[in-house]
């Protein structure tokens, strides 16, 4: 029997490896494994590879592809055996940097809806801000409970060709994923049970009740025990997998508009036995839906009223309405400046360098880089609404040279970044597969983060793009208590 | 002057609903010398009615009713003391007004024609001058028909009409100010005037139950804040005037915003009276 990891002479090429150095041999803190897989047949790992499908299936880890070919098709979320292995000081790092981020995006919101000294003060564009698809009016003024308003963020990181921690985009609306970090583990205790004694890895099961624990610090003042429920917009949401997953771990109930109901500014869900009090509400549907009444008055999914019930006092959302702007393409450009505004530090994790095509000569530079740069439209998450220029067509170009110049607000870009890569098997063998990693990050009473994320790895051979919607799988992460 | 007003709302539902929500904007606002005194809004069926303050300072009353009904009437009545001229207010623009009232939006967009019907108004370096010229333009090029527009009609659409109401000769204004950087904004409420329904009923026009609602423009000066003017009688805010809302454009202050669940058809019916010592009239 012949060991499989190396037979097909797994090739570094020019990136960061996350697990071999550039002279080929593994890195230290993936030593232990890289000798277990080199004991292992292929045999024997495709065998635990179809135990991990199974029970993907079984647990039904599915989410929804939406293009024109497969609409609406649920597909189970690739998942891949290697685990990506993160040392215990460079997640202390991570930690500090994402809770330093985090931090000063929270200040940030409450800032543009109350004083807005950042733009008084001449930080930040007031157009930047103001013009934000998602910044809304209607939070002025509103105090959200301890001041808080996204309490549960996504910030995905990256790493470049030296292995520098990078910050590619921060999630501050409903960032999805975090059901597959906690499923991966799962298949992997099963699949590997005596590894992770072995391997010294810290836990994350805690999530959900770390979760839970967040949300009802944040209810309105008075209410002793408050009622929380995950609002999703129903079972056409290519999250909704996640959002019954997260409610049953939690052990809260799942609901959607039409089980809420609003009366004298107080929310109910409507049960059998009359209607019962509401306090904090885990919502999964977008600002533009969640009330009929005051946004989108189309929307079947929300809950009419709600918004007022929320100004009031009488039910906390998480996330608040309104954390949109922070995310915003355009605004992350301006990150380490409002981390040093509000917090008087440099920031801890660096962003990716990027251009604002509403700045003049950064625009000249984009539109005359448009093969080598990412152009990102601000607005648009999950990967939609971006161009690669190395791996585009002329006509791509153009039709975002148009978009570009039309509204340049609505446009940045970025260099290139060679991402790191990982070993990952596919089709019968192993090679180096582009990944990012999303931690979670919660603040209620405080900032907590459990020592893991989702590692989403970009599969298709030398694809760049690792949502999942757009082809990419994920692995275990494992960051080490050592 | 003081005035009082009383502005009846009915709801019509062609058939029962059970779930509606609903929002208004009639409470005299307090602010740049206008004072209100008083002010009720009750419901039937009668529920418990809440305010709010919105990021424009209005104040905005909503209630919800949640039992079969088909038929909601609104009664709110103010009594309210309207100052001799229009006081600016001396808060300065906080950003986000400064932004709110410089950009365009859905009622007063960006539009070709209308920047060339502002530049033709410009005075160079005066934007009072600017703002004044721009409201006897308005009320010059545009002709008051009602019908002519609906409450969608944007400003581009009522200028190249040439016609339209109040609200269309606001918007029509405020888009003009804007593309003059001149920031302004709508406003909503009440106009008393005797003599002028008087007037449009010899001239044999229809004077609608709600025609005292009304609509005008403020404009921010720099150095004397807002000064508020009409374009529709080309005139500067009287005491005849009670000021109800302000926003970038109609669509931040609508006197109603409701939702209801169910397929009936809802008809709605407004009647506004204003009174001053015992006189009754509407305008706008």
């Amino acid at each position: 029997m012949r060991p499989f990891l190396l037979e097909n002479d797994y090739d570094i090429g020019d990136f960061f490896d996350e697990m071999f150095a550039a002279d080929g041999s593994p890195r230290s803190h993936y030593r232990a494994i890289d000798e277990r897989l080199r004991e292992m047949t292929r045999e024997s790992f495709e065998e635990r590879r179809r135990q991990a499908d199974i029970s993907f299936l079984y647990q039904g880890v599915t989410f929804t592809v939406y293009n024109k070919e497969e609409e609406g098709i649920e597909r189970i979320f690739p998942f891949d055996l290697i685990p990506r292995i993160i040392p215990q000081r460079e997640w202390d790092y991570l930690e500090r940097g994402l809770t330093q981020r985090v931090t000063a995006l929270n200040l940030f919101l409450h800032d543009i809806y109350h004083e807005q000294r950042i733009i008084r003060e001449g930080v930040i564009p007031a157009e930047l801000v103001f013009g934000a698809k998602h910044f809304r009016r209607e939070m002025v003024g509103i105090n959200p409970p301890r001041g808080i308003y996204a309490h549960i963020v996504g910030s995905d990181l990256v790493r470049d060709r030296d292995g520098n921690y990078l910050v590619l985009e921060d999630n501050l609306r409903s960032p999805s994923g975090v059901s597959y970090m906690l499923e991966n583990r799962q298949a992997m205790k099963r699949i590997f049970p005596d590894l992770f004694q072995r391997y010294g890895v810290s836990p994350i099961e805690q999530y959900p009740q770390d979760l839970l624990a967040t949300l009802r610090s944040v209810a309105p003042h008075d209410v002793p025990d408050p009622t929380v429920v995950l609002l999703t917009p129903g079972i056409y949401n290519s999250a909704y997998f996640e959002h019954t997953y997260l409610a049953r771990q939690m052990g809260i109930e799942i609901v959607e508009g039409r089980d809420l109901v609003v009366h004298d500014n107080h929310v109910y869900t409507r049960t059998t036995r009359g209607l019962k009090p509401v306090e904090v509400i885990y919502r999964r549907i977008d600002d533009e839906f969640i009330d009929p009444l005051s946004f989108n008055h189309d929307s079947m999914l929300g809950v009419s009223g709600l918004l007022n019930a929320y100004r009031a006092g009488n039910v906390t959302l998480a996330n608040a309405i309104g954390t949109g702007v922070a995310d915003d393409k355009a605004v992350y450009a301006f990150v380490p400046e409002i981390i040093r505004f509000y917090l008087d530090e440099e920031a801890i994790l660096s962003n990716v360098p990027t251009y604002l095509a509403m700045r003049e000569q950064d625009r000249g530079y984009i539109l005359d880089n448009l093969d080598k740069l990412v152009v990102k439209s601000v607005n648009e998450s999950g990967g939609y609404g971006m161009l690669v220029g190395t791996q585009s067509t002329r006509e791509e170009r153009e039709r975002f040279r148009e978009m570009i110049s039309a509204v340049p607000r609505n446009f940045i870009a970025q260099p290139t970044i060679s991402l790191s890569r990982h070993p990952t098997y596919q089709g019968g063998e192993v090679y180096g597969c582009h990944v990012d990693l999303r931690p979670y990050i919660l603040s209620g009473e405080r900032v907590t983060m459990v020592p893991g994320g989702l590692t989403r790895v970009a599969l298709r051979k030398g694809s760049l793009v690792v949502n999942s919607s757009q082809g990419g799988g994920s692995k275990d992460t494992w960051v080490l208590n050592h | 002057m003081r005035l009082q007003i009383r502005h009846t709302t009915v709801f019509g539902y062609s058939e029962s609903i059970n779930e509606a929500y609903t929002e208004m904007r009639l409470r005299p606002l307090d602010a740049a010398g206008q004072r209100c005194y008083r002010f009720s809004l009750t419901t039937e069926p009668r529920g418990e009615v809440m305010t709010y303050v919105d990021r424009y300072g209005n104040v905005v009353h909503h209630f919800d009713t949640l039992q079969s009904h088909d038929r909601v009437v609104v009664t709110a009545t103010s009594d309210v003391e309207t100052p001799a001229e229009f006081l600016p207010e001396e808060r300065e623009l906080t950003p986000l007004d400064l932004f709110d009232f410089l950009t365009p939006s859905g009622y007063a967009p960006e539009d070709r024609k209308i920047a060339d019907f502002a530049n033709s108004c410009r005075h160079e370096g005066d934007s009072l001058e600017t703002a004044m010229a721009l409201m006897e333009a308005t009320w010059k090029r545009m002709t008051y028909q009602p019908g002519a527009t609906d409450v969608r009609t944007k400003a581009s659409e009522s200028l190249e009409l040439g016609r339209g109401v109040c609200q269309d000769f606001a918007h029509v204004m405020i888009a003009a100010c804007r593309s003059l950087a001149i920031p302004a904004r709508y406003v909503s409420g009440y106009l008393y005037s005797p003599r002028l329904v008087r007037e449009r009923k010899d001239a044999g026009i229809e004077v609608p139950d709600n025609a005292a609602s009304h609509a005008w423009v403020d404009v921010h000066i720099a150095g004397q804040g807002w000064i508020s003017l009409d374009p529709t009688h080309n005139s500067r805010q009287t005491d005849q005037y009670v000021r109800v809302a302000t926003g970038r454009d109609y669509a931040d202050v609508p006197p109603t915003r409701g939702i209801y669940k169910g397929n009936a058809r809802e008809t709605l019916t407004v009647q506004v009276e204003v009174r001053s010592g015992g006189l009754t009239s509407g305008l706008n």
